[in-house]
């Protein structure tokens, strides 16, 4: 009799484990769509995509099924309120549907009756997206550093590698903050990071070789902030950035970010020789990055404010010659004059075509992520007359900043607060050949409801077609010595 | 064991008796504090199976920090902790095949573990060592287990549990997998030749070779920490260190160590009761030492209970906690205190009933605690500045870890801001605790706090002095409500300033209207900033709504404090002379309290 216990609960547990979903025979259709987290509905994403896995996020949801509808065939899938698909039907759904779309009809039981909800698509685009992005996890927190990784994403599967992480050299008694990884040209071949407070200096990573150095030299105001690796030769710009932050007693931004001096350096990693481009103290540069051709520098640059102005300070786009030849630079040129439309426009971004703009464009000041209505923007550069656009597709009515071309040019990777104003999540959008964009869909995690959860927000997103080639043991390393 | 006059009955009484002690000590008398450090701990759900094994002892903090949730009901946490220590005793005496006459002696390790916890004082808002509370007790208890397995085996078993020992002890305990290996072999009995050594020993140092290596080179270990010693307890911040706090670990740990010695000894002592008194005076000077360690300051306690009463909103249980404090308050206990008042709307009449002096807290070592660290980002939450109260609970998060009580300070922000997705998700993280997934903010609270939101946004920064920031931000706040213009005038009375005490009165008598009398703290302060303007004639001092009451009061006053200036060298001896009489006067508090940036 126990015997015969054991086997039918094995039984009934392999049988539930093995239970497959089935589109329900009887349900009511309801014409309101429902909300999915993350929004993956009518989405464009790449062919190199791993499983959009997602929720119905609504109350009161027992079961939902979903059928995907592919121009190879039909798959249904879903358990509890999560549609989560496994990795290699997915791979050959997005095999068979590229250039195309998929459909997706959703049912979900409540109160014990199935519903219908409106069916919704994914365009899976013919261009691919770098199979890599880097970026730092962080909790939203204003000055405590105790806790940071550098991680690297494989966005073909759900693998997530730390490059590096700050406990390491942490100890109960302090710690040090890690800031700013760039890599040169999409390629992780050349990498570099800051390391503030204890252990200070900036890491180099250079064909194997790690070097840690100190950029505040020759004049410079600050050590390097913002890096730009020129695209083919071993140089990084920086903007040197003395940067305080206070906080908004009531508005939902929180906190304000601004400098009170700021210029721009130019690093010569080889002959580890730093030289100052320019610090005018009326001005104030920050956010640089080259053309794809490594001929312009570009960067953002505003007039000088004090803290209480901080309404008044306006970020235009401006660049400068590069002469490789001799290291200099040419006069400033305008861009974009964002002050005339008095609003401020920071982390210029020009896709690897040359031919656009992308930018972050808000109220005021630099740090547009804390401000809820900056958006992006994109100026086509191959007309005479610059004028630029909302990405609406991609925005949200919630910040978004910190964006990136992908190698291709095709697709954009960008942070945003869209999902509660607070904790940044990665958002990819299409970029297709005519120059539209597409709506944008979130970095998809194995667990639909990860990011839910998760307390940290990313930071600065880098793509690369190829993993980093070096370890956190290496890298802390090297942050240890002197 | 010959010449026994102690029965092993008397034994057992005072085990037991010892027991109930520790049990008093932790249940009865620290409640209140069994209650904060559950509060104040992180959340056993932040730990995930990646960062478990991401450094030694991952699993032991894990399981510490999950039974520290028990803390919430006090009387649950500690008696679950007594009984750990309990079992663990008993194991340990087994173990070791103690005679009954040295069984009191596995109590050391437990008065050492009992005055880590009650002495800790201030330093529970500060505290960077996961899993404190319950790591040590956790960790004790598998060691004593493993004792008592190893004390039955025979040689090739001990030699095959010492090396898993060592190898899952290292990545499951941490230092106390090393401080396990050393009790375990001195457990060992002696072995006849080399190769039973060899049997003994080489597995367990091929074990241990075999985890440090695989923490140096995989994960993400705190290098300045020995992997053999890996989260040993630290008490600790980069401004001061307690080693005091460091030694009674040490106790602990030679305590323990010191059993299987005794295993090896108590055949060579014949005399039982000496034995038992020996062991019996060991444990007193071990009470004694641990009563001698206790932090006593009944503020504390006090400030703790204070500090639960303004989460449940109890705010008579919190003023009646203030009223019977029997030393200086800290100067968090005044501004609590103040809060309540704020939400009571008494503000105009109290705020200068209770003792309105105040300092930092009293340590047993100079510990920088910083008011934001502890009860201030509540004081901003239900002062009406949830965005401050945000940023702190944010910060303390990540350095000290997410505990329920800033997941709850961020839900009620969240809330009170209309973030409503962002109160959502500290929602879903709430649900994930053991007693706190029931929260909610009731419309009552919200209500009482959004009275005091203002649409006024300022920039600016507190830059870690809670109340003087408080008072230079809310004496300008223009506030529509009674309530919330009681703060404005309250904050500038603390700040004797007269131009926003004019501004905030003016609104105040508006919406009061012209009938009512000013409070009379009101009056006193009009009348002190009066007297001290040089451009006030007589007829106009007055006509200041000022009762006649006050106006006498205030000439005693004038008079009593000129002959004690006579008296006295110093204005702090004048204003201590006169703080029994005039100590709850605004005109005492103008002259003679100057000390409101404090921590």
């Amino acid at each position: 009799m126990k015997h015969s216990l054991y086997l039918l609960t094995t039984a009934m547990l392999l049988l539930s484990a093995c239970h497959k979903a089935e589109i329900p025979a009887m349900y009511t259709t309801v014409e309101e769509p429902v909300r999915l987290l993350p929004d993956y509905a009518d989405v464009t994403i790449p062919p190199n995509i791993a499983p959009l896995n997602f929720l119905i996020d609504e109350e009161g949801i027992e079961a939902c099924v979903a059928q995907i509808n592919y121009p190879g065939g039909t798959l249904t899938v879903g358990k509890g309120n999560h549609i989560v698909f496994e990795e290699e039907q997915w791979r050959t759904i997005l095999k068979s549907t590229i250039g195309k779309s998929l459909v997706v009809d959703l049912y979900a039981k409540k109160k014990e009756a199935w519903q219908r909800y409106p069916s919704f698509e994914i365009r899976v685009a013919p261009d691919s997206l770098d199979a890599y992005v880097s970026y730092r996890l962080i909790p939203p927190s204003y000055s405590t550093y105790e806790d940071l990784f550098i991680c690297q994403r494989c966005i073909e599967n759900f693998e997530e590698v730390q490059l590096y992480n700050n406990r390491m050299l942490g100890s109960v008694k302090g710690g040090h903050c890690i800031n700013c990884h760039a890599f040169q040209n999409y390629h992780t071949e050349r990498m570099q990071f800051h390391v503030r407070s204890e252990y200070g200096g900036t890491i180099i990573y250079d064909q194997g070789k790690l070097s840690k150095v100190d950029l505040k030299r020759n004049g410079a105001i600050s050590s390097g902030v913002y890096p730009a690796w020129h695209p083919t030769r071993n140089l990084i710009v920086y903007s040197m950035n003395m940067t305080s932050q206070n906080f908004h007693t009531h508005y939902k931004g929180k906190v304000e970010v601004f400098d009170s001096a700021a210029g721009l350096l130019l690093y010569d990693v080889e002959n580890d020789e730093v030289q100052v481009i320019c610090n005018e103290p009326d001005l104030l540069d920050a956010f640089p990055t080259w053309s794809p051709d490594g001929e312009w520098l570009y960067y953002a640059s505003a007039r000088h404010k004090e803290m209480t102005e901080y309404e008044q300070l306006k970020y235009n786009i401006m660049r400068r010659r590069f002469d490789a030849e001799h290291l200099s630079f040419g006069a400033a040129e305008m861009v974009l004059d964002a002050a005339a439309m008095g609003m401020s426009a920071t982390v210029p971004r020009i896709s690897p075509d040359g031919n656009y703009l992308l930018f972050t464009l808000g109220n005021y000041g630099v740090f547009h992520i804390w401000h809820p209505e900056a958006d992006l923007y994109i100026a086509d550069l191959q007309q005479d007359s610059i004028s630029c656009h909302p990405l609406t597709a991609a925005n949200s009515s919630r910040a978004e900043s910190y964006h990136n071309w992908s190698s291709n040019g095709r697709w954009m990777v960008f942070e945003s607060r869209r999902r509660d104003n607070n904790y940044t999540r990665l958002y990819f959008a299409y970029f297709d050949r005519n120059g539209e964009v597409h709506k944008a869909f979130e970095l998809p995690q194995e667990d639909p409801n990860y990011e839910t959860l998760h307390l940290r927000s990313y930071n600065v997103p880098e793509l690369t077609i190829e993993p980093v080639k070096t370890t956190p043991q290496t890298l802390a390393e090297k942050v240890q010595s002197l | 064991m010959r010449g026994s006059f102690i029965s092993r009955n008397t034994i057992g009484i005072i085990l037991l008796l010892s027991l109930c002690y520790v049990w008093i000590v932790l249940v009865v008398r620290n409640a209140d504090l069994l209650y904060t450090i559950q509060d104040f701990s992180p959340c056993a759900f932040t730990y995930d199976l990646k960062s478990l094994l991401s450094h030694p002892g991952g699993v032991r903090e894990w399981v510490g920090d999950w039974l520290t949730q028990l803390c919430y009901y006090p009387w649950l946490g500690g008696s679950v902790m007594v009984l750990l220590w309990a079992f663990s005793a008993w194991m340990l005496i087994g173990a070791c095949r103690l005679h009954h006459g040295f069984q009191i002696l596995t109590f050391i390790p437990i008065i050492a573990l009992l005055a880590s916890i009650t002495q800790m004082g201030y330093w529970i808002f500060c505290l960077k060592t996961p899993s404190y509370w319950f790591g040590t007790t956790v960790g004790l208890f598998v060691i004593a287990m493993a004792a008592e397995l190893f004390s039955k085996l025979g040689n090739i078993g001990q030699s095959i549990l010492l090396a898993i020992w060592i190898l899952a002890g290292t990545i499951l305990l941490g230092w106390m997998a090393t401080l396990g290996a050393l009790f375990l072999l001195l457990l060992v009995p002696f072995r006849q030749s080399l190769r039973q050594w060899a049997i003994l020993l080489l597995p367990a140092l091929a074990a241990w070779i075999a985890a440090l290596s695989f923490y140096h080179n995989h994960t993400m270990c705190q290098w300045s920490e020995p992997l053999y010693w890996y989260g040993f307890p630290h008490v600790i911040i980069p401004e001061a260190s307690s080693q005091l706090l460091e030694i009674v670990f040490g106790v602990m740990c030679g305590s323990l160590l010191l059993l299987p010695v005794v295993m090896r000894l108590q055949r060579y002592i014949k005399n039982n009761t000496m034995s038992v008194t020996a062991c019996t005076l060991l444990l007193t000077a071990a009470l004694y030492g641990a009563n001698m360690l206790h932090y006593r300051n009944t503020n504390f306690h006090a400030e703790l209970s204070m500090m639960r009463a303004m989460e449940e909103a109890r705010w008579e249980d919190l003023l009646n906690t203030m009223k019977q404090i029997e030393r200086k308050p800290t100067r968090e206990m005044v501004m609590m205190k103040d809060a309540a008042l704020a939400q009571l709307g008494r503000l105009h009449t109290e705020a200068f009933r209770y003792d309105i002096r105040g300092g930092k807290p009293v340590m047993n070592v100079d510990l920088p605690i910083h008011m934001a660290h502890s009860a201030a980002p509540s004081i901003y939450y239900w002062l009406g500045m949830p965005n401050y109260a945000y940023m702190w609970s944010m910060e303390n998060s990540v350095e000290y870890g997410l505990s329920p009580h800033w997941l709850r300070l961020f839900y009620r922000t969240a809330i009170v801001n209309g973030e409503s997705e962002l109160a959502e998700k500290y929602k879903q993280l709430l649900r994930q605790t053991l007693f706190h997934a029931g929260f909610e903010v009731s419309d009552e609270e919200i209500a009482a706090v959004q009275r005091f939101v203002t649409g006024n946004n300022i920039l600016s920064n507190d830059e870690g002095y809670i109340e003087a920031f408080l008072m230079q931000r809310l004496c300008y706040e223009t506030y529509d409500n009674i309530e919330g213009l009681q703060i404005a005038l309250h904050y500038s009375l603390l700040m004797r300033n007269a131009n926003a005490f004019g501004l905030a009165l003016d609104r105040y008598c508006t919406l009061l209207g012209s009938n009512q009398s000013l409070p009379e703290y009101y009056q006193q302060a009009l009348l002190v900033f009066a007297m001290s303007s040089s451009h006030i004639d007589e007829a106009t001092l007055a006509s200041l709504p000022i009762s006649e009451e006050v106006r006498s009061r205030f000439d005693a006053y004038r008079t009593d404090a000129t002959l004690a200036a006579r008296q006295l060298a110093s204005p702090e001896a004048v204003g201590d002379k006169l703080y029994t009489r005039y100590g709850h006067t605004y005109w005492w508090y103008y002259d003679f309290y100057n000390n409101n940036k404090t921590y």
